[in-house]
């Protein structure tokens, strides 16, 4: 740059033309320093490129030439003109490079959102499965209380029904006791039907006895002829009444056997009542136990678990809310990639005010035209620099995700 | 197949060897040996090592031994059963009320 000064100053011949020189290169100059000095990369970029530019067009307008006329003979004005295409050049370049920026970050924004929202409708339904869930294992838990309050329960019908066996296997032994009991006093009875037998074996005896005599009566009575006549009467009466002894005594026979008969059959249905086997019922109260084991062992187990699934659903939701928070990250990744956006329209905006300003020069014929497009341009610029500063100051003040609690629920 | 009085009759200690199936055919010889020791007999024991297998009238007939030798207060010992027996004298509670060696 201090080159370029002095090359000018050494062909300088106009008084005009070196003030206007002067001003320009002193405030292109101070806008430099002091847009370095306030640490403005942008400015500092904006205000470089309009001096560089104003400059070199000076250099070659100095000269009386157009700027883009490559007809000259005047090297300083060629280079000039060069510099101008080359900065030309760079200017669309600049300008498509922030278009770019611009579009690739508003994809980044709606890709950003799209997902954010996918995610965050995700959650909420996973949560709502989770509280669903969480809900049938409480109603589960309430509803076996429930049932033990009203006393139905599954230990209760088990410990009823190990009862009930223990009542009917007490119910079996006691019968058989007194069935043996029944047959003992069956075997007494038994005794004083033998002694019957035995007295009217001897009842025979007698009767029979009687009858013997009562024939010898009879014989006696009929040798005493006349004399006789009466006794043999009352032999005879004898005789009849000791065969109707007889007679009852058989029949009192024939009923004792009866009835001795009777007590066989009693004690043979006796004997079918005290026996019961008792293995079946072994068994039976075998299984009763297994069983009850099982189920003992089934609930115990069905708690554990229901608490279990109680613990992880609280622990889903726990998880469901952290990644509920994460997603904040798309609303600030929007944020930024809007701020990115914008930064690229600004550059594409002041891109373009740099290559208009040296479209501009193009026209300027005299020194005068040339401090009055310097003006303009001037400007233009400064209204870039406001627009880029006023992104400046709303620039994202979120630096990371940190843990807001947000309640979604 | 029987049961037998070891102990004589008239000691203090009854000793009852049981064979075979003890079941309810075994009755009245088991009251023979019930009115031969009852008068005497302190103790019971009751040798079930010959027996081959019960019923519920054999339970019966040992109820009403107990009944004899004075109830509650009675003192009787059931020995050498077999697994099975010992199983089916727990069911019927008799651990409670005999003493199962």
């Amino acid at each position: 740059m201090h080159a370029c000064i002095k090359e000018m100053s050494q062909e300088n011949t106009s008084n005009t033309y070196s003030m206007i020189n002067y001003v320009v290169i002193t405030a292109a100059t101070v806008l430099v320093l002091l847009f370095w000095y306030l640490d403005m990369p942008g400015m500092l970029l904006a205000t470089s490129l309009t001096g560089f530019i104003i400059i070199f067009r000076m250099g070659r307008a100095r000269s009386g030439e157009p700027v883009l006329d490559t007809d000259t003979s005047n090297p300083a004005a060629d280079a000039a003109a060069q510099q101008n295409m080359v900065y030309a050049e760079l200017a669309a370049r600049l300008q498509a490079e922030s278009e770019s920026i611009s579009n690739e970050t508003a994809r980044i924004s709606s890709m950003v959102g799209e997902a954010s929202s996918e995610l965050s409708s995700s959650f909420e339904l996973l949560h709502q499965q989770s509280s669903e869930q969480r809900a049938l294992v409480d109603e589960m838990m309430t509803g076996k209380d429930d049932m033990e309050e009203e006393g139905v329960s599954l230990r209760g019908f088990i410990d009823d029904t190990e009862q009930m066996m223990s009542f009917f296997i007490e119910t079996i032994i006691n019968t058989s006791k007194e069935s043996v009991r029944l047959v003992y006093k069956l075997d007494d009875l038994s005794e004083q039907v033998i002694s019957i037998e035995t007295s009217l074996k001897d009842l025979k005896f007698i009767s029979d006895q009687t009858n013997l005599l009562a024939l010898n009566a009879s014989i006696e009575a009929a040798r005493a002829g006349e004399l006789g006549r009466g006794f043999a009467v009352v032999a005879d009466e004898v005789r009849t009444l000791s065969m109707s002894s007889c007679d009852f005594s058989n029949q009192i026979h024939d009923i004792v056997a009866q009835t001795a008969q009777g007590m066989k059959d009693a004690r043979e249905v006796i004997n079918e009542i005290a026996s019961r086997d008792m293995r079946y019922v072994i068994d039976a109260k075998a299984k009763i136990n297994k069983i009850s084991g099982a189920i003992q062992t089934i609930q115990t187990k069905s708690e554990e678990n229901m608490k279990k699934v109680s613990g992880i659903a609280a622990n889903i939701d726990d998880s469901v809310g952290v990644a509920v928070r994460t997603l904040q990250f798309g609303d600030i990744v929007k944020q930024l990639a809007d701020h990115v956006a914008n930064r690229g329209n600004n550059i594409s905006a002041a891109s373009a005010i740099v290559e208009g300003s040296i479209s501009m020069d193009n026209d300027a014929k005299n020194d005068t035209e040339l401090f009055e497009n310097f003006v303009a341009v001037s400007q233009a610029c400064t209204e870039a620099i406001v627009m880029i500063d006023s992104i400046q100051d709303s620039s994202v003040s979120q630096e990371k995700m940190d843990a807001g609690d947000i309640d979604l629920f | 197949m029987g049961v037998e009085l070891k102990s004589g009759s008239g000691s203090s200690e009854a000793i009852i060897v049981i064979s075979g199936r003890f079941d309810f055919s075994m009755n009245s010889d088991f009251r023979k040996i019930l009115a031969d020791s009852a008068e005497t007999a302190v103790k019971y024991t009751i040798d079930m090592g010959a027996v081959e297998d019960i019923d519920s009238s054999a339970l019966g007939m040992l109820l009403l031994l107990r009944d004899k030798a004075g109830g509650d207060a009675a003192n009787i010992d059931i020995v050498k059963c077999n697994p099975d027996i010992v199983e089916m004298l727990r069911m019927a509670n008799f651990q409670s009320m005999f003493n199962i060696k």
